[in-house]
């Protein structure tokens, strides 16, 4: 499964990432406005920080990543931008430290093992708390509910019009597929 | 911005109307009055939320961070109570203080009462009939349709006479309606639609249901009426809104006979008086009986317009009768947040038991994969919807979990029964606890009592025969002896002719206090097994009447 700009464009409405209401975006229909611009912005080491991250994270079908992602981070509210920043720069200190390298440099498993290690897969996720806390709710979380509120990611379970996506009421009428 | 919007929290001067609560009542009482060129002041407990984060709070809602009842700030030293009953009422997870109340989180289905809930009296020789019939409130009703915008179908051959279409076209049935539409068919139970104040159109500025499936707790289209909608059209009219301003007492002047002012305090720590000629206590069930308990005064030593001795009694809710079962087929359609077709066929009743049911087909939703991507695979059902258990594993693990443990073959029916009116059944001050004012909190007592029990027990026959019926096994049902409460609270100040043995006059204002209304679901005298909120705005709308009136 692919996933592609506008993909990261319905994510983004579904977070509140673009100044457009709901309904304004029911009446202006799936292609969405991508509205504002971000005031914040990403250094390129940040937005490799975090596609590195997606790709532990997404399931492995999932393709076409440090596209969807890094439309999906700089779409963001800026408010919601600026708390994830600071995240990653410190993720990225320690990981450095740790490993003398960026995170993006390590290889799949072995950034898994490197979340891991810092205790992420272990920890709640919590906005205000400890690194692996932040990571785990800012960075982590944020980026799978980008992902599975919109169909390309509730697809690789059956589902076309996830919970959180105004894809219309229409869809509750259809039977659903047997062999799923 | 809205007109007279401020966040300057001193009182109004030359107020006509200061109305108590900005729920569905309160809201349509002030638009009701400030159309009519009242001036009118809205005090309000909670916060005003801002309609545009409401994307934000949708996303809260779904991600494994703190509770629900964050979303719009339900309980705290605020909301502090307690329940003392033999069934647990779980207040705070049912009631919204906030700038449009309660309506901010409710499901959005909008019944009206049967003619039979008005004369329960006369029909059966239970409880009490209210002072006013079904024909009575009909022009209202069908006037709380146009306002909060309800999509319905006359195609309930049990609904009681109407003069008009729905102001919209119902919902179609699901794709599980058409499997339990076989099974009733056999059974000789007939479905319909379900008349809900959700839009299946763009209406009145609002925008069709789009389909997030996240009506409880939030609706981010506006597609789901919310009462801030009126408080907003009372302000274009002038009305103003003071938010978080919680009413402390009520006061009433030195003959007695009407109310000079209400007390409110402020976030600053300021205490204010806002006098106006007519009050409005529109504040729901529990909080409208403890503000006038509160209010008690050396001439009204037992609480405010509490002659009668009736303020808190009567206290009603339905109990929710569910059931679950799978199929041996999948029958989860894609998501949506409400249900579609229910059935009135055991409503109106010839014999005293069992009372009146109102039996609900459920869409159930596929499994969400957020919650269990979010949580780290945990896929344990929670123990409550507040609590978020975290796994430890994320990409395939997950995606492979979810795939072998989700056959998405669920199917629900539920169903509310008549609860009778209980003078026991109260909601009283309990001294001994205080909330972060200093005030006694509510003690909500709740049995539920033979009638009820009894109509719950042939609720879960009509389950079961469906089930059977549809080939459904059952894998988890509530508990009858333990039932969860619908949140439709009810009673409390009730109506009636006799200043003796009710709170308020037909017209709804109190006996003992000449320019003293309550808009609220307190009025009702019985509370049928309909879902509350369109009789409680069709009384807002009579109470307005009836105030402009006067004044």
């Amino acid at each position: 499964m692919r996933l592609t700009r506008r993909d990261a464009l319905h994510a983004l409405v579904m977070g509140g990432g673009i100044g457009v209401s709901a309904a304004a975006y029911a009446d202006r229909g799936a292609t969405g406005n991508t509205g504002g611009e971000n005031e914040t912005g990403f250094s390129t080491d940040q937005l490799q920080t975090v596609v590195a991250i997606a790709e532990v994270v997404y399931p492995t079908e999932v393709t076409g990543i440090p596209e969807f992602v890094e439309q999906y981070v700089t779409g963001l509210r800026s408010e919601k931008q600026a708390d994830l920043i600071p995240v990653i720069d410190a993720f990225s200190s320690h990981i450095r430290d740790v490993h003398d390298r960026p995170f993006w440099e390590l290889s799949i498993p072995n950034r898994n093992v490197a979340l891991q290690e810092l205790g992420v897969d272990r920890m709640s996720p919590d906005p205000t708390g400890t690194l692996p806390e932040r990571v785990r709710y800012h960075l982590i979380n944020q980026l799978l509910y980008g992902l599975f509120t919109v169909p390309k990611g509730s697809e690789l379970v059956g589902i076309e019009n996830p919970v959180g996506y105004p894809g219309g009421y229409q869809s509750y009428q259809t039977e659903p597929d047997a062999t799923e | 911005m809205p007109q007279n919007s401020t966040a300057d929290r001193q009182p109004s001067s030359d107020a006509d109307v200061c109305v108590v609560g900005s729920g569905v009542a309160g809201a349509l009482v002030a638009y009701t009055l400030s159309r009519r060129g009242h001036d009118v002041v809205i005090l309000e407990a909670g916060q005003r939320f801002d309609p545009g984060n409401r994307l934000e709070q949708m996303e809260q809602s779904l991600r494994p961070h703190g509770s629900l009842l964050d979303i719009w700030n339900m309980g705290g030293p605020r909301d502090q109570y307690v329940t003392s009953g033999g069934a647990y009422y779980p207040l705070n997870q049912t009631r919204v203080k906030a700038v449009g109340g309660t309506t901010l989180h409710w499901l959005g289905i909008t019944p009206r009462l049967h003619q039979k809930d008005f004369e329960m009296n006369t029909r059966y020789g239970l409880a009490t009939d209210w002072p006013i019939d079904y024909e009575d409130l009909r022009p209202y009703y069908a006037a709380a349709e146009q306002e909060m915008g309800v999509a319905g179908a006359q195609d309930n051959p049990f609904a009681p006479p109407r003069e008009t279409d729905y102001p919209m076209e119902a919902f179609p049935a699901s794709y599980s309606d058409t499997l339990f539409a076989d099974a009733c068919d056999e059974l000789g139970i007939t479905m319909h639609s379900t008349p809900q104040a959700r839009n299946s159109e763009a209406y009145d500025g609002r925008s069709q249901c789009v389909g997030f499936s996240t009506c409880i707790p939030v609706c981010p289209s506006g597609a789901k009426y919310s009462a801030d909608v009126h408080v907003r059209k009372a302000e274009a009219e002038g009305a103003r809104v003071i938010d978080r301003a919680p009413v402390q007492r009520i006061e009433h002047d030195s003959s007695g006979e009407s109310v000079d002012a209400a007390v409110y305090a402020t976030p600053s720590g300021d205490t204010y008086r806002q006098d106006a000629d007519a009050f409005v206590l529109a504040c729901g069930a529990v909080e409208t009986p403890r503000l006038l308990l509160l209010s008690e005064s050396p001439q009204y030593p037992d609480g405010l317009a509490n002659s009668s001795g009736a303020v808190g009694r009567y206290f009603m809710d339905q109990p929710i009768v569910s059931v679950t079962g799978e199929l041996e087929q999948p029958a989860n359609q894609e998501p949506i947040g409400y249900h579609t077709r229910e059935s009135h066929q055991f409503y109106d009743h010839d014999d005293p038991q069992p009372g009146s049911i109102k039996l609900v087909f459920e869409n159930v939703n596929p499994e969400s994969v957020v919650r269990p991507m979010l949580s780290g695979g945990d896929l344990t059902p929670r123990e409550n919807v507040f609590d978020f258990a975290m796994g430890d594993s994320w990409g395939d693990e997950v995606l492979e979990k979810i795939e072998s443990n989700y056959p998405n073959n669920s199917v629900r029916l539920l169903a509310n029964p008549e609860l009778l009116p209980r003078r026991e059944n109260r909601v009283t001050l309990d001294e001994s606890k205080t909330d972060d004012f200093g005030n006694p909190v509510p003690d909500v007592s709740w049995n539920i009592g033979s009638h009820a029990r009894e109509t719950m027990e042939f609720i879960r026959e009509i389950q079961y025969d469906i089930f059977d019926e549809l080939g459904a096994t059952v894998v988890s049902e509530t508990d009858l002896a333990d039932p969860p409460p619908a949140s439709h609270k009810m009673g409390t100040t009730r109506m009636g002719t006799d200043p003796e043995e009710s709170v308020v006059t037909p017209r709804l204002r109190t006996h003992d206090l000449e320019n003293l209304y309550i808009a609220s679901s307190s009025v009702f005298v019985t509370g049928g097994a309909m879902n509350p909120t369109l009789t409680i705005a069709a009384l807002a709308l009579k109470a307005g009447e009836h105030i402009d009136n006067a004044l």
